[in-house]
């Protein structure tokens, strides 16, 4: 066998570890992945709705009503606008004054991170919430969070994310992957490696917050930034599968390369600011497992998107050659062409009939988890869709990701 | 037990059920390709038959119905050959069985190839019979000679015959072949049993062709 059938296999068995591992900690879990903690107590909670010129008005709205509606008991929302003022600042202005559980904090200072520090000046709660302002709560999401707090060593925890009312292909696929996202969030949890307290949803203890220093403002992905400072300082994160929150996904791919490009920076900037938990038992299984288990993913994605590349470019090569001997006679096109297409079945096809079933069926777990049902009319086609193109898609973020760090670095060229 | 060595444990049951599933298929495939193998080189042997009892039997020898089994080999030979290679180019693991299936077709594809040449000589046929040498290793432009030599068996079909042989294959036959053809370099065809080292384009085979029949349709 030849180099590159020894690393083909090695990355095969990689891929099998790693899905497998998933799989069987969902089923050693299984019974309790759906329980949450019952509260003792309802403290005040604080939620926290960072807004800045970029938010429309009927979607800061539709995030602020969703948060008066929540059923829980106690809680106050502030809306903490960053940046320059737009009219949209006069809306929230105008919701602050006829609601005395509404309140509005200002911070010039550019940036959510910014925002978030502001309004913990502000906070009168043990317990906030931040709800990025293109996401709405689902009425009893508190509920199933708070009880998490019993534990003093829980800093923060996550909820279930979905895409809201997904109308393009784009705003599909991603509606899939947050299917997949919740699946793998709540294992990740189990064995505490979360390392993102995403935006939209997420709960944090607020003393811990406020002594561990805030958030960085000057990080890309702060909500990266603040899960990494919790764990270093010995805190947990937890996620609560019934705590559900909808966001607005990018509808147009360049806005998802965009995110992309900005999430995956902040990944990189994040890993190289803590790489002292790398490998570091003391990190746990963030620091032995998680940690590089993602990085060789990227690797993975980044082999196989060469891979395929260089099929394609080897297959286009042989066509055009053909072509330029042959010219266009079409019978004699058609019949080497047939003489292609016969299937030969190898070992190949055996991981990659494991691997689809796995990967369908993880979909189906996911789908379950987030108590949402396989809709065969509308979303169907992008199941396949998904499964097919997002390692290809994730090849291409990370493709751009990497020409970004370069030019930042290099050119000082800067998109944020 | 320990998490991660249960995973461990199905990751490998599921792995290697996987390369066995390649072995079982790919010898499962070669045994189908031996298979074939021995069917042609039955035809061979019986056309040799015939050949012998016309011989010694000082009858006239049926031209038309050994012609007619001249492209019948030829036929086959073909279609195993584009088995073999496909096989050769698809992921697989038993490599030893398959070179040794390898070696044996190709030298039932030379006994082949004597036959269709005897059979021609005594009938005085004028189909062009092609000895392709190729190599898998060494041979920048063994697949542009690939695509000419299949665009003209596509157009001419029984009055152009390709045998394909692999020129590293250890086989005495295939040597003695090589020296007594000449053959310095991959490609290079015997055409008609005159020698071309190197690649020949489609111009210059089709001259070729035409200059010993010229009735064909691309003539």
């Amino acid at each position: 066998m030849d180099l590159s059938s020894i690393s083909l296999l090695v990355l095969i068995y990689f891929m099998l570890y790693s899905s497998i591992f998933w799989l069987l900690l969902y089923f050693e879990k299984k019974k309790s992945l759906s329980e949450d903690p019952k509260p003792k107590r309802f403290p005040l909670v604080s939620i926290v709705i960072p807004v800045y010129k970029g938010d429309k008005k009927e979607v800061i709205k539709k995030a602020i009503s969703s948060a008066l509606s929540l059923s829980y008991p106690k809680k106050e929302i502030i809306l903490s606008w960053n940046g320059p003022k737009t009219d949209a600042y006069k809306l929230c202005e105008k919701l602050a004054n006829e609601n005395k559980n509404v309140k509005l904090v200002y911070t010039p200072k550019k940036g959510k991170a910014a925002g978030m520090n502001e309004a913990l000046k502000h906070i009168k709660g043990e317990l906030f919430c931040c709800l990025d302002a293109d996401s709405f709560f689902h009425k009893d999401a508190l509920e199933h969070m708070v009880g998490y707090f019993e534990d003093p060593k829980i800093g923060a925890v996550t909820s279930s994310m979905k895409v809201f009312n997904p109308k393009t292909i784009v705003q599909k696929i991603q509606w899939v992957e947050y299917i997949f996202a919740i699946y793998l969030r709540k294992l990740s949890s189990l064995i505490d490696c979360l390392y993102v307290v995403p935006g939209p949803g997420s709960m944090y203890r607020t003393e811990t917050i406020k002594k561990i220093g805030g958030f960085d403002e000057n990080n890309l992905t702060e909500d990266m930034e603040i899960a990494f400072r919790l764990l270093d300082n010995g805190y947990k994160i937890k996620n609560s599968l019934n705590a559900f929150v909808d966001t607005i996904a990018p509808s147009k791919f360049i806005g998802l390369l965009k995110q992309r490009i900005r999430w995956y920076t902040g990944f990189y900037d994040n890993v190289k600011l803590y790489r002292h938990m790398l490998f570091n038992p003391k990190a746990g299984m963030l620091g032995i497992f998680m940690l590089p288990l993602s990085i060789v993913w990227v690797g993975i994605i980044l082999y196989s998107i060469a891979i395929l590349i260089k099929s394609v470019v080897t297959k286009a090569v042989f066509d055009l050659t053909i072509l330029s001997i042959i010219g266009l006679d079409l019978d004699v096109l058609i019949s080497i062409i047939k003489r292609t297409l016969v299937f030969q079945p190898t070992y190949l096809t055996w991981f990659a009939f494991v691997l689809s079933f796995i990967g369908i069926y993880v979909i189906y777990l996911g789908l379950k988890m987030s108590k949402e049902k396989a809709e065969v009319t509308h979303k169907y086609p992008h199941y396949i869709t998904y499964l097919l193109f997002y390692s290809i898609l994730v090849g291409v973020f990370w493709i751009s990701t990497l020409g970004y760090i370069v030019a930042r670095s290099k050119l000082k060229y800067r998109l944020w | 037990m320990n998490i991660f060595l249960k995973v461990g444990i199905v990751t490998t049951l599921i792995f290697v059920s996987g390369l066995m599933f390649g072995m079982l298929i790919g010898s499962q495939k070669v045994s189908e390709l031996e298979l074939t193998i021995s069917r042609l080189d039955e035809n061979i042997q019986n056309a040799d038959l015939q050949f012998l009892f016309f011989n010694t039997m000082n009858q006239n020898i049926s031209c038309k119905f050994l012609s007619h089994e001249a492209s019948r080999l030829s036929e086959q030979a073909d279609n195993l050959g584009r088995e073999v290679s496909m096989y050769e180019n698809s992921k697989k693991i038993s490599e030893k069985s398959f070179y040794e299936m390898k070696k044996r077709y190709t030298s039932i594809l030379i006994k082949d190839w004597l036959m269709v040449e005897k059979i021609k000589r005594t009938c005085g046929e004028n189909y062009t019979t092609v000895l392709y040498f190729y190599s898998n290793n060494n041979c920048d432009r063994c697949q542009e000679q690939g695509i000419v030599l299949t665009y003209l068996k596509e157009k001419l079909k029984d009055e152009f015959l390709v045998f394909a042989i692999d020129g590293d294959i250890s086989l005495e036959i295939v040597s003695l072949l090589k020296d007594a053809y000449g053959i310095e370099e991959y490609p290079a065809l015997v055409i008609n049993g005159e020698v071309h080292n190197g690649f020949t384009d489609l111009d210059e085979l089709k001259e070729i062709t035409c200059n010993y029949n010229n009735n064909l349709t691309i003539c």
